[in-house]
């Protein structure tokens, strides 16, 4: 226990500084149900003015990335931000462009590619409702034009020209075979001829009897008649042809003259639309040549024709409204696609499996993000499309080309090699918001070429800000609008002041505030949970104090599992007495978002040896870089400081006892200085302190993290086992302004009990940890005598000069060992 | 067509499919009896015997008419028709029967259709013979003892399109109303009744009887034809899409010129109703 008049208890920190409280003056309300919501961005300058810029700035690759750690609240940020820029633009003189409305229609030319059409924002319904009603009065129109008796009559006068045309020719031929003294008659095959006598058929026998002339006569007469019959059977094909050519013109000019009224009309409806002409002409076409689509089933009433716009056929007169447009929001489409896959960004062609075949059409394209997003913004969450497989190359694809080609995954990874559609690209003009945090953003800077091209652009979002008063009094009433928007209870002044410090806490710097928003508001949901099972209509400072206490509860069993094994020395920790080369080292386990502080026992050993510091952690392959590079400048430090005209003679080792799990970080090496010090000098440490501070070459403390942790860690063990005033923590100076400590360690401060020290040198450790002075060098050079350092150096010479004399003897021994050394 | 029989003539270039609908309805008027007939011409069997008979078949080649030749032909015609008939039969689900017979065609029709109530004759698509050859047949079984023969077209006669029935006189009414009513109960659809009588007293006699009696038929309308010619009463179908016309067969407006020329011109089928046929009385 150091005594009052201690010179170490300069370094003593007063309870005061362990933890910085919140004035509740500085929170302008008494509830934050007296107040309005505020903007969650404030405190975000730099990177509201990148997102303005990035928005406002025209031309190709100027797209958003936006930093920020997640539970920052940053999807709800953006999409606000730019909710706020589309309306103040809404509102301003100059509106945004109007959005256009796409659909797709179909190429009669060639219906693998659909054709891309754009319209005025809203219209794309309209039109698609006027070719389905389009389709509607050609079901009736057409029917009715080819069961009118005007096209009835002229069908039967068509064929009665042929057949009179048939008839006639058969008469003829039937006539002249008469004259000629035959017959003529159908057969089942074709027709039969055979010579008549007087009108009757003559056998054989009465032909053979008729002259020589006449029988001559009969027979040239057979084949004049059959030469007659075979060229009407000959012609009859062809004017069968030109009837059915005939019939075919008919009714191509009867579908013409039902059809004209209607698409002329939507023709020039749309005249506008130079596309939309060229569409009707091939509509008005293609409607002539398959007219027989319109008529309706055969076993369906004439009266009731199919009205059924979405059969095969007449689905190719159909609009797929890809974009369509809201009337209510008509400007710049704001859309976060939350599963940014391939098919979701681009679109989709779907298939529907028909007698054991999958088929498309236009009318089965399907939008996606980019496409509802096109003229407006388009929100991805980074990380998640980067794991959606194909989507990212598709994305810089469409961004390079600034249009959306819908791509199949399938033909993209040559699974399957049917013939499916290429719709018409649709021109791409909008703004891609990307949320990803840092190492992500830094990945794809170094790694992918195309990013700097396409995302120029970085918002980089404050994961804290500073704890100013001004500062303290925005964060309470952000604190209330989060309140508001969760529809919890009111939170009183002292609640909102109780969350403002527990905010610096999660910095783990007194002097910040945390803008991860997300563990704020679930922290307000708890504490409104307490409030209600207290019966409180409003949250008070115990129930948020409930709340953080009660979060702890629920994570520390492995705290407390540990502590109970060093408590029944299954882990070796010492917080009485003292011991040479062994001191209480101070370390952070993190269980998800728990962290707590332990004791470590650190070791050391020195003796003779060749100038190394043996990492053991390091050896034995637990130890990581950083603690590797510690231990260097440990050794660098230790070389510098003492007999630096000496060769450095030592051998020591360095070990975290107990410790199988790996160490990391360099927090650790003033303990570990320490601890080679006191084993060189043979100067107990101690043991009813630990430390914790990192240090560089010229022995200086550094910060390091997780402070507020490592303290209460080595309090609760020391409380464990009874606190006597001795007990305390070193820490770097430049650590307090981090320090929110819990109420108890404060409490233990200020009532003398328990000790937090911050130093600033290797040497003001030493002096707190050996309770003896560490020494500084005189004008000649020499350490203080009997302080800390010059045992070190007394032991360090003593080291090198036993080395001089092993070597000289190792020589000479060599010598004499050598043949014809002694002859 | 109560309890009756039906002879139906095939043709096996025809497709069957009206023959099929309108036996379908007349069965689910009244249980019928069906007989096919096919015959066998004994002129064409005639023309063959000559060693000089030369048959022009339809691929433009020729060939000599031989009887055996002819004789398969037509035993190949007639097998066809009769698969096509009994496939007919038993989807309507009727008692049938079918009979083959070589002679004159006329003539073995009426006596294949003795007994018989109707005998319906399935035109082919396309008349292969000549008018003359047609018109005297159809004049021939116009005028023969069969009750009622029905001339049927490809497609025709097409339900709720209505039925003509054309009055030339007051004699006629008994016989043409009740197959016209008969058959416009088959087929679901009205009947349109066309007088073309220029006596005034007749015309209004008919048109009492029309409207009240055993004459009467009902959902009837009215019209008067100042003709009775081809063109008129073809004009007249037309108009109102008439599927089939009922005429009176003995009557002598009703000649193988009317028959044959509304059968070119209108495309309907064609009822003619025999007087002398004692069975058709008259009856609601």
């Amino acid at each position: 226990m150091s005594e009052p008049d201690s010179p170490v208890n300069r370094f003593r920190l007063n309870a005061e500084r362990l933890y910085l409280a919140c004035d509740p003056s500085l929170i302008s309300f008494e509830t934050t149900a007296d107040v309005s919501d505020v903007d969650a961005t404030f405190g975000q300058t730099r990177a509201l003015q990148a997102m303005d810029f990035g928005i406002g700035m025209r031309g190709s690759g100027y797209n958003l990335f936006v930093l920020a750690s997640p539970g920052s609240h940053r999807h709800r940020i953006v999409r606000d931000f730019l909710q706020g820029r589309k309306s103040k633009q809404c509102e301003g003189d100059q509106p945004a462009d109007v959005l256009s409305d796409w659909v797709y229609v179909n190429n009669f030319a060639d219906s693998r590619k659909p054709l891309a059409v754009a319209l005025p924002s809203g219209e794309g319904k309209d039109f698609k409702r006027d070719l389905d009603q389009l389709v509607e009065e050609l079901q009736t129109a057409i029917p009715s034009a080819f069961e009118g008796e005007q096209y009835r009559s002229r069908i039967l006068e068509i064929n009665q020209v042929f057949e009179e045309k048939v008839q006639a020719r058969l008469e003829e031929i039937e006539e002249q075979a008469r004259k000629e003294g035959l017959s003529v008659v159908p057969t089942p095959q074709g027709f039969g001829i055979a010579p008549l006598r007087e009108g009757k058929l003559i056998t054989d026998a009465e032909f053979g009897e008729l002259p020589e002339d006449e029988q001559s006569r009969t027979r040239e007469a057979i084949e004049r008649i059959s030469d007659k019959l075979r060229h009407h059977l000959e012609e009859v094909p062809q004017w069968h042809k030109q009837r059915h050519e005939e019939i075919k013109q008919f009714n191509r000019e009867t579908t013409d003259l039902a059809v004209r009224g209607p698409i002329t009309r939507l023709k020039e409806k749309y005249r506008e639309h130079a596309k939309l002409t060229g569409y009707f002409n091939d509509l008005h076409e293609d409607v002539l040549q398959n007219a027989r689509e319109f008529m309706p089933n055969a076993d369906q009433p004439r009266e009731t024709p199919s009205v059924d716009v979405e059969t095969p056929v007449l689905r190719r007169y159909s609009v797929n409204v890809i974009v369509g447009g809201d009337d209510e929001e008509p400007y710049m489409p704001i859309v976060y696609e939350s599963k940014p896959s391939l098919q979701n960004l681009l679109g989709r062609v779907e298939h529907i499996a028909q007698f054991g075949a999958l088929i498309t059409d236009f009318s089965m394209i399907r939008p996606g993000a980019l496409h509802r997003a096109n003229g407006g913004y388009l929100i991805l969450d980074a990380s998640r499309l980067l794991t959606e497989p194909y989507a990212w190359p598709a994305l810089k694809r469409a961004l390079d080309a600034e249009e959306i080609r819908i791509e199949s995954m399938a033909e993209l990874m040559s699974l399957v090699s049917t013939v499916s559609l290429e719709p018409e690209p649709i021109p791409l003009n909008l703004k891609v918001v990307l949320i990803g945090d840092r190492l992500l953003y830094q990945m794809l800077c170094m790694y992918d070429p195309d990013f700097a091209d396409l995302f120029k652009v970085a918002a980089d979002f404050e994961d804290r800000i500073a704890r100013t008063a001004e500062n303290t009094g925005l964060y309470g009433h952000l604190l209330a609008s989060l309140a508001h928007r969760e529809s919890l209870r009111p939170f009183s002044r002292e609640a909102v002041a109780r969350m403002v410090e527990h905010s610096a806490r999660l910095m783990g710097d007194s002097e910040k505030l945390s803008m991860r928003l997300r563990d704020t508001t679930d922290l307000l949901r708890e504490s409104d949970y307490w409030a209600g099972k207290a019966g409180a209509d409003t949250v008070g400072r115990s129930h948020v104090q409930r709340a953080v206490d009660a979060r702890v509860e629920r994570a520390d069993r492995l705290r407390d599992e540990m502590l109970d094994e060093t408590l029944r020395r299954n882990l070796l920790i010492d917080t009485a007495g003292a011991e040479v080369g062994q001191i209480n080292g101070l370390s952070v386990l993190s269980l998800g978002d728990f962290s707590f502080g332990r004791p470590v026992r650190i070791t050391a050993t020195t003796r003779i040896g060749e100038g190394k510091i043996v990492d053991i952690e390091r050896e034995a392959e637990l130890g990581g870089h950083i603690h590797s590079k510690a231990v260097m400048i440990v050794s660098s430090y230790l070389s510098a400081k003492y007999a630096i005209d000496t060769p450095l003679s030592l051998r020591a080792s360095l070990v975290f006892e107990q410790s199988y799990g790996g160490i990391e970080g360099d927090s650790a090496s003033v303990a570990e200085t320490c601890a080679l010090i006191s084993s060189l000098a043979g100067v107990p440490i101690l043991q009813n302190l630990a430390v914790t501070g990192s240090i560089n070459q010229h022995g200086q403390v550094q910060v390091i993290g997780g402070v507020n942790e490592k303290i209460e860690g080595f309090f609760d063990l020391c409380r464990k086992r009874g606190l006597d005033g001795s007990h305390g923590v070193v820490i770097p100076k430049d650590n307090a302004k981090h320090l929110m400590l819990r109420e108890d360690v404060v409490a233990a401060v200020r009532n003398g009990n328990f000790h937090v020290y911050g130093v600033e040198t290797v040497d003001e450790a030493l002096s707190i940890l050996t309770g003896s002075p560490a020494g500084e060098r005189d004008n000649e050079g020499n350490f203080l005598e009997a302080s800390v350092n010059r045992r070190a150096e007394d032991r360090l010479v003593h080291f090198a000069q036993s080395r001089e004399r092993f070597e000289q003897l190792s020589n000479s021994d060599r010598k004499q060992n050598k043949p014809g050394a002694n002859d | 067509m109560v309890g009756s029989r039906i002879v139906v003539v095939l043709d096996a270039a025809s497709s069957g499919a009206s023959l099929q609908r309108i036996l379908r309805k007349l069965t689910s008027e009244a249980p019928l009896e069906l007989r096919g007939v096919f015959v066998e011409d004994a002129r064409l069997i005639a023309h063959s015997k000559s060693s000089m008979a030369r048959e022009v078949v339809f691929s433009g080649g020729f060939r000599r008419l031989e009887t055996l030749a002819l004789e398969r032909q037509m035993r190949g015609s007639m097998l066809r028709a009769r698969r096509q008939f009994e496939a007919l039969a038993r989807s309507i689900g009727v008692p049938h029967q079918f009979l083959s017979t070589r002679g004159d065609l006329v003539a073995e029709l009426e006596r294949a259709a003795a007994q018989s109530e109707l005998l319906i004759v399935d035109m082919p698509p396309r008349q292969i013979g000549s008018r003359a050859w047609w018109g005297s047949t159809i004049h021939e079984l116009a005028h023969s003892q069969l009750p009622a023969i029905l001339f049927l077209r490809d497609g025709e006669p097409e339900d709720h399109r209505p039925v003509i029935m054309i009055v030339q006189s007051e004699e006629d009414l008994p016989r043409t109303s009740t197959q016209a009513r008969r058959l416009a109960r088959a087929l679901g659809s009205r009947v349109l009744a066309a007088i073309t009588s220029d006596n005034v007293t007749e015309t209004q006699s008919i048109f009492a009887r029309l409207v009240s009696g055993p004459s009467s038929i009902a959902s009837l309308k009215l019209f008067h034809l100042a003709r009775c010619d081809a063109e008129s009463i073809a004009q007249f179908a037309r108009r109102q899409h008439a599927s089939a016309i009922v005429l009176p067969a003995d009557h002598p407006a009703t000649d193988a010129d009317l028959v044959r020329e509304l059968l070119r011109k209108t495309g309907c089928a064609l009822l003619l109703v025999n007087s002398r046929d004692d069975n058709n009385r008259e009856s609601g």
